[in-house]
């Protein structure tokens, strides 16, 4: 290595020395014949013209050599090669050369056999471009890791699962053993640890946090102390897993959240593993984001189901049944799967002692979501405590409007009321709807009448007012309500046409007397087949029948008729 | 050349003029999704020209009109009332005023039940 480039091309050697690549030139016996400045500088000084002089410095070549004599020797004319790296003497390469290291550097050597029995070895030292492959390849394997990961955590909107998931994903390529640590709203910990092969294992602890060396840091979220500054020792016996033995090494990382830290990654490595370095405490945070991006989407989603299921529990429209003879029955489809509690909604309050009428309810609140559910809530409750007055429909909407009316927005409801009484063999039923499209009649001989009532809508108005229709009900007779999201439904044979309230006419024409469950199951089915698989608003029907000739309820002995079959 | 009627349909505009009178006109459906903006630019028209007497909303581009959208006229109504501004419903298409009478605010809108003074193209 002492050698400068000036000095050997001073040594008059020929096509060596003008080679820019390191080149050496071996005899069949394997003693250095001719060494270009470069591979000088690899080599150091290599004493010529003795066979061993070259193994005390790359066996591996003077190996390779010393093999090239037992294969067949190619011709070596000066032929011009066509292809591959060829000798100063023009003569093609041969075989595959060998690979071996020399001070730390990665060298190919290439031999060319030369005509006077000799080889040149074609030095080409590709450590650079090995590191660079390597570097590659590691780069690839940690994206690879890193998107495996997240489409495993985002497949999950479960908290406990999503623990679950960071902790055996953590263990799969990061650590021989993780925990993840919820943030602490109180004061347990919540733990999920996992050992490399084993199965997650949830834990709760009244531990300190503070026990772990950056942990109370990392749940608030402040960016990770690098590990080795963290004494492994120091890690408490409630956070290392069961049988894990002495921790080697220990890392502790945020779990960033939505605006709010989502707990923290702690990762131990066994004694006899190596320590965590930069790149691998980089790829940890960079999991750690995901993960923790993922734990807190699936805690935002729990609070908003835990919401949703608490106010869908009041909202879920009711069973119905039959009712002192008369039938009742509701179907609902919300506009979206996904939302179950939607705009329309129906309730049938039950005749009682105090009041001799059944009132059925079917509305339809503007919006969707979760405004929309509590106006529906509202209504509800408030037309439940307006029952005792259902005998006037007018003045009950007028207070369950004067409930509504608010400065802060103007979103409405339209509803239809009927009150329902049975008479003999036949029902008395007022209907007033509110801004509602008007229910629709079934006859026994399958004449569909529009109800001829109408009425403001509720909650914006300062005053509203309503016409209420009497009609009677015969044997096998129904009253059909619904949402405009059924009337309004777009579809069909071509996609973009409405359902339009004539088809719906036509529709339940053939449904005379049939009982009110068999109707609305048709009128759903329906209107599903014709809007297919398009978007929809929320569609709901309640249909009152009229049962045909006697009905078993009677048999009972509570009703006020006596009915044969 | 022809556009895709679900395309074509949901292309919503809101824009404001000043003739002989103040003037917002609405094209497209008028629903949950665009409802919002034609009520902030009736907003900022009101509060930009604070001494006009007269709101006019031109609905002759409506395509469709829902709940959401209804909702939105009667705020609409309720704001101008509030700053003594009178409101009409230029060029209402049937399918307005269909929705109106039925949700029983036609005479709140309009002001007359069926409003034919201010109905119809000119």
């Amino acid at each position: 290595m002492r050698r400068t480039e000036s000095e050997s091309a001073d040594r008059g050697d020929v096509t060596p020395d003008t080679s820019p690549y390191p080149i050496v030139v071996l005899s069949a016996d394997g003693s250095v014949l001719r060494v270009s400045p470069s591979a000088r500088i690899l080599l150091g000084d290599v004493p010529q013209d003795r066979p061993d002089a070259l193994r005390s410095r790359a066996p591996w070549l003077a190996t390779a050599h010393l093999g090239l004599a037992d294969g067949p020797r190619p011709p070596a004319p000066s032929a011009p090669s066509t292809s591959g790296p060829s000798g100063p003497s023009g003569a093609e390469p041969w075989g595959d050369g060998v690979r071996g290291l020399l001070d730390g550097r990665s060298l190919e050597g290439r031999p060319v056999p030369g005509t006077d029995g000799s080889v040149t070895w074609w030095l080409l030292d590709d450590s650079d471009r090995q590191r660079a492959e390597r570097e590659l390849a590691r780069e690839r394997e940690r994206t690879a890791f890193l998107a495996e990961a997240s489409s495993r955590l985002l497949a999950s909107l479960n908290v406990e699962r999503c623990m679950d998931v960071t902790v055996l994903e953590a263990v799969r390529r990061l650590a021989d053993a993780a925990v993840v640590i919820g943030p602490n709203p109180g004061r347990r910990l919540r733990l999920v640890s996992c050992v490399r092969g084993g199965s997650p294992a949830a834990a709760t602890t009244t531990q300190s946090p503070d026990m772990v060396p950056g942990l109370s840091e990392a749940l608030q979220g402040f960016p990770p102390v690098p590990s080795r500054w963290i004494n492994p020792a120091a890690a408490p016996a409630w956070l290392v897993p069961e049988g894990f033995g002495p921790v080697g090494s220990m890392a502790v990382v945020p779990l960033p959240g939505q605006g709010v830290p989502a707990g923290a990654l702690v990762l131990l490595r066994h004694e006899d593993g190596a320590a965590f370095d930069e790149n691998e405490e980089t790829l940890a945070r960079l999991f750690a984001a995901r993960a923790g991006a993922a734990v807190s989407s699936a805690r935002l989603y729990t609070e908003q189901a835990a919401i949703t299921d608490t106010l869908m529990r009041e909202l879920l429209p009711p069973r119905l049944q039959q009712t002192r003879g008369v039938e009742f029955a509701g179907g609902y489809r919300p506009a979206g799967d996904q939302d179950r509690v939607g705009g329309d909604f129906y309730d049938v309050h039950p005749a009682t002692a105090d009041q001799r009428e059944t009132l059925a309810v079917l509305g339809d609140v503007c919006g969707k979501g979760l405004e929309a559910a509590v106006l529906t809530g509202k209504i509800r409750n408030t037309l439940h405590a307006l029952l005792p007055l259902t005998g006037d429909h007018q003045r009950l909407l007028t207070l369950l409007n004067r409930a509504l009316l608010t400065s802060h927005h103007t979103r409405f409801a339209t509803l239809v009321l009927a009150a329902v009484r049975r008479e003999g063999d036949r029902a008395r039923v007022r209907v007033t709807s509110a801004g509602h499209p008007a229910p629709l009649v079934v006859r026994a001989d399958g004449v569909v009448e529009r109800v001829e009532t109408r009425g403001s809508l509720i909650g914006v108005l300062p005053d509203v007012t309503s016409t209420t229709a009497n009609l009677m009900l015969g044997p096998g007779e129904s009253l059909v309500l619904f949402s405009d999201g059924i009337t309004e439904a777009r579809g069909g044979p071509l996609g973009g046409a409405e359902f339009g309230e004539d088809r719906l006419r036509a529709q339940l024409a053939g449904c005379a007397g049939m009982p009110a469950e068999a109707i609305v199951e048709h009128v759903q089915m329906i209107a599903a087949q014709w809007v297919g698989a398009g978007r929809h608003d929320d569609m709901a029907v309640v249909v009152i029948s009229m049962p045909h000739g006697a009905h078993l309820s009677m048999v009972g002995g509570t009703g006020p008729g006596r009915y044969t079959a | 050349m022809s556009v895709e009627p679900e395309y074509r349909d949901c292309q919503f505009d809101v824009g404001v003029v000043r003739l002989e009178q103040l003037t917002v006109t609405v094209d497209g459906p008028l629903d949950f999704d665009t409802s919002e903006e034609l009520l902030e630019t009736v907003g900022k028209t009101l509060a930009e020209f604070r001494e006009e007497p007269l709101l006019a909303l031109d609905l002759g581009g409506l395509t469709l009109c829902d709940s959401m959208g209804l909702s939105a006229l009667l705020a609409i109504r309720r704001r101008t009332t509030a700053e003594g501004v009178r409101l009409v419903l230029l060029r209402r298409p049937r399918l307005l005023d269909r929705l109106l009478e039925l949700t029983g605010t036609a005479e709140y809108l309009i002001g007359t039940p069926g409003g034919e003074d201010e109905h119809s193209e000119p």
